[in-house]
């Protein structure tokens, strides 16, 4: 095992040298469960991920079914769905049970590394919640959602609810109202307050009492389903601000299925729209030597916003220095850098990114860069390696928006994205610090993500070792087998010496006179023979002459003791023996 | 017969009864059934937990059996492990219709055995019996699985309100006939919940 794991070391590391960009590669983990909460949505290229896919089938296929979102389905069938999802099947067909559907949403809220909603925000809503007057509570959580929450928490938290109003609209067919969709999406959104974790007026005595604590725990839980019963009933009401961001994000363009196509027309031409417009304003801006330096700061707050590291400090950042017409202008220079890339003056544009992020890391490689996309990939070199995946998915979040963004009025959007702006940095402010540890979970799942994406290639590498290990087993196993074959055809061989070698035998212990009459000896073998046979006797001979030699000597030693010079007066007889024969 | 209760004419032994089982077997409707006696067919998800009690009188002995039901939802919530604790008795119960609702009473009761007392009572509850045209889970079944685990087994329907009574008056009688039995001790791990207000509050301040 040691030996092993030694091993194992030692080709993650000739592996990572030897693919230095095994980080731009998909994560080999789970599709499914356990991912941050940035990419719950989305997949790293954009493209919706299982929980939004399994939302919107719960939107289609789910509202007509009694009791979605409620009646359990068999836990194995889920595990089931999800372990398909993984080997490739990856889209819902509309013939499926929609229990293992909702049950498949629930289990991948609940597997989320981090609480949809964090305890911070819990609180936060909880104490918005607890005021008596309805317009005051609902105006506190409209604010404790516009301040306290991190974006992607935001996006993932309106995305989930959407579903909810989509399913508590249909109460007349799945009789599930309202406050029946709460209480059963309520302990997967509120974990932290389910948990304890919120501050409450009485205070979780988890050494109390049982009965207290179970009184405690179902107050949580009551609070829990009033805050989410209440987001679902004013849903409208509470998001209304963030409504119309809502619904640009990509998410719910694509929601309903009967309006898309006249949406997409709507879109198109707004998009040449909004294009026109902003080409006019970039190219007014370029005449001004900092407009392209302020597009480009400008959209480097907003893609690497998202970065997750400084995420909220680059808002903060950004936004105080920004006067009134500055986010505006920042949002058109992103949608131009995208689309306008022949344009000369973004060309020039895109010279000075080159600039300014080499200076800001002077080993990125960077020359220029026209698509947005591998701007992003510029970008991303700032946090080293963890945030690529975010980066590129929250980039394209960011570009699709932008795209639809086109569809309004000129007028209209830069009133609404100067009015959003101003909030965000208003609430980037407040974020900062309850965010933080938001952030930081969101910084460890990434790292996370990275360290599983490397234990996958780890064991990929292990994998490939461990065929040429086998290979180099085989061929071993091939030349022993040629040994062995080697060393059977010699002992035949062998074999066949003896045989002649017994026959020699026979042949010696006959007489010379019976050799001669001997049957297919020819001449020369015979004289051999004989000659072979006369040796032999004569070593027969000698050999007894020296054993009785030794015997005479050994009586001698035994019996005259003190008298060596008789002895040795015999070893020097015993050559001249020999030299007589 | 002996009652712990110094005379106190208004005593009367309290069990703690918790209502286990998948969303939407139909906890809330039993315990509806037993303590109400009438039936409702919203779906109207328990929230946390409700508690509700009824008294009965079991061979002359008047029990409070107060009934805690959690939400079926709550499976994988912390709220459990304070809802076991201290329980005498346990309705575990799954729907005959749907399958999967009986495939998983064995993870509830593993969950169950891990934090409540080893002298818990538990009854295997089938129900809707009443839609056993829509069954999927026969009798035997359930019976037989009831009787590898040691468990009580009922088929019931809170809508007809068959065996509902039943179910809970024989949990009521089994925990009797343990404590007469000497297996279960009532003083000394649960006092009746209608004391505890008091008893802690003044345990608190003292200590």
């Amino acid at each position: 095992m040691g030996h092993n794991g030694i091993f194992r070391n030692e080709t993650a590391d000739t592996y990572e040298g030897a693919v230095p960009n095994w980080r731009e590669k998909r994560p080999i983990k789970s599709l499914v469960t356990g991912r941050p909460i940035l990419l719950a949505l989305e997949d790293i290229d954009g493209s919706p991920s299982f929980l939004e896919k399994a939302l919107r089938f719960l939107e289609k296929h789910g509202i007509k079914v009694e009791g979605i979102l409620r009646q359990a389905a068999d836990v194995e069938e889920v595990d089931r769905r999800l372990q398909e999802y993984e080997q490739g099947r990856t889209e819902f067909s509309a013939d499926e049970d929609a229990h293992i559907v909702g049950d498949c949403v629930k289990h991948v809220l609940r597997e989320l590394p981090s609480s949809p909603v964090p305890a911070s925000c819990c609180t936060a809503l909880l104490e918005a919640f607890r005021l008596e007057a309805k317009d005051a509570k609902i105006n506190a959580m409209r604010s404790a959602i516009s301040e306290t929450f991190p974006e992607p928490n935001r996006r993932l938290l309106q995305r989930i609810l959407k579903m909810m109003h989509t399913i508590a609209s249909h109460t007349s067919e799945n009789r599930m109202t309202a406050s029946a969709v709460a209480a059963c999406m309520a302990p997967l959104l509120l974990r932290p307050l389910l948990a304890g974790e919120c501050e409450m007026d009485e205070v979780f005595d988890m050494d109390g009492d049982d009965s207290a604590q179970l009184l405690a725990a179902a107050n949580a839980a009551n609070s829990a389903q009033g805050i989410i019963a209440t987001l679902l009933e004013e849903y409208e009401g509470i998001f209304h601000d963030e409504h119309l961001r809502c619904s640009l994000s990509p998410e719910s363009q694509i929601e309903d299925s009967g309006t898309e196509a006249s949406t997409d027309d709507g879109n198109l031409n707004a998009k040449g729209n909004g294009f026109h417009d902003a080409e006019n304003d970039v190219d007014q801006e370029m005449d001004d030597d900092n407009g392209a330096e302020r597009i480009l700061s400008g959209k480097l707050s907003e893609s690497s916003g998202y970065a997750g590291s400084d995420l909220y400090d680059y808002k903060a950042v950004n936004a105080d220095e920004a006067d009134a017409e500055r986010p505006v202008e920042v949002l058109e220079g992103n949608v131009d850098l995208g689309k306008v890339q022949n344009s000369r003056s973004v060309e020039n544009g895109s010279a000075n990114v080159d600039t300014l992020l080499s200076e800001n890391n002077p080993s990125n490689p960077a020359s220029g860069h026209e698509t947005p996309l591998s701007m992003g990939e510029i970008l991303s070199s700032f946090d080293p390696g963890i945030s690529v995946p975010t980066q590129n998915s929250e980039y394209s979040v960011e570009r699709q928006s932008n795209k639809i963004n086109g569809s309004h009025p000129h007028v209209k959007r830069s009133n609404f994205w100067g009015r959003n702006n101003a909030r965000k940095s208003q609430h980037s402010e407040s974020v900062d610090s309850s965010g933080e540890e938001e952030l930081a979970i969101q910084r460890l799942e990434i790292a996370k993500n990275d360290l599983q994406n490397r234990i996958a290639k780890e064991a990929r590498g292990n994998a490939i070792l461990q065929a040429s290990l086998e290979r180099r087993k085989q061929a071993l196993h091939e030349r022993r087998l040629a040994l062995e074959q080697d060393v059977s055809r010699l002992q035949e061989q062998l074999q066949a010496e003896r045989d002649l070698r017994a026959a020699l035998e026979v042949g010696l212990s006959m007489s010379s006179g019976q050799f001669s009459s001997a049957r297919s000896m020819d001449v020369k073998t015979r004289a051999e023979l004989e000659e072979i046979a006369l040796a032999e006797a004569d070593v027969a001979r000698l050999k007894q002459k020296v054993a009785e030699l030794h015997l005479q000597l050994n009586q001698q030693r035994q019996h005259q003791y003190g008298s060596t010079v008789d002895a040795n007066d015999r070893h020097h007889r015993l050559p001249g023996h020999f030299s007589q024969q | 017969m002996k009652t712990p209760g110094r005379g106190e004419v208004s005593w009367v032994q309290v069990f703690k009864c918790i209502t286990i089982g998948d969303a939407g077997v139909g906890k809330s409707c039993l315990l509806l059934q037993f303590t109400e006696q009438r039936f409702r067919s919203e779906l109207d998800p328990t929230i946390g937990c409700d508690c509700s009690s009824r008294i009965v009188d079991i061979c002359g002995k008047p029990t409070k059996l107060q009934i805690w039901d959690t939400a079926g939802q709550e499976l994988y919530s912390s709220i459990n492990k304070s809802y076991y604790r201290g329980a005498e008795v346990a309705i575990l119960v799954y729907d005959i219709t749907r399958r999967e609702t009986f495939d998983h009473v064995a993870r509830w009761l593993k969950a169950a055995m891990e934090v409540a007392p080893a002298s818990l009572t538990t009854i295997l509850i089938g129900n809707k019996c009443d839609m056993s045209d829509r069954r999927t889970v026969s009798y035997e079944e359930g019976e037989s699985f009831a009787k590898t685990h040691g468990l009580f087994f009922m088929e019931s329907s809170a809508k007809t309100s068959h065996n509902v009574e039943e179910a809970f008056t024989m949990a009521a009688r089994t925990v009797w006939e343990k404590i007469e039995h000497g297996a279960l001790d009532p003083t000394a791990k649960y006092a009746g919940l209608d004391f505890v207000p008091n008893v802690s509050r003044g345990g608190r301040c003292c200590s």
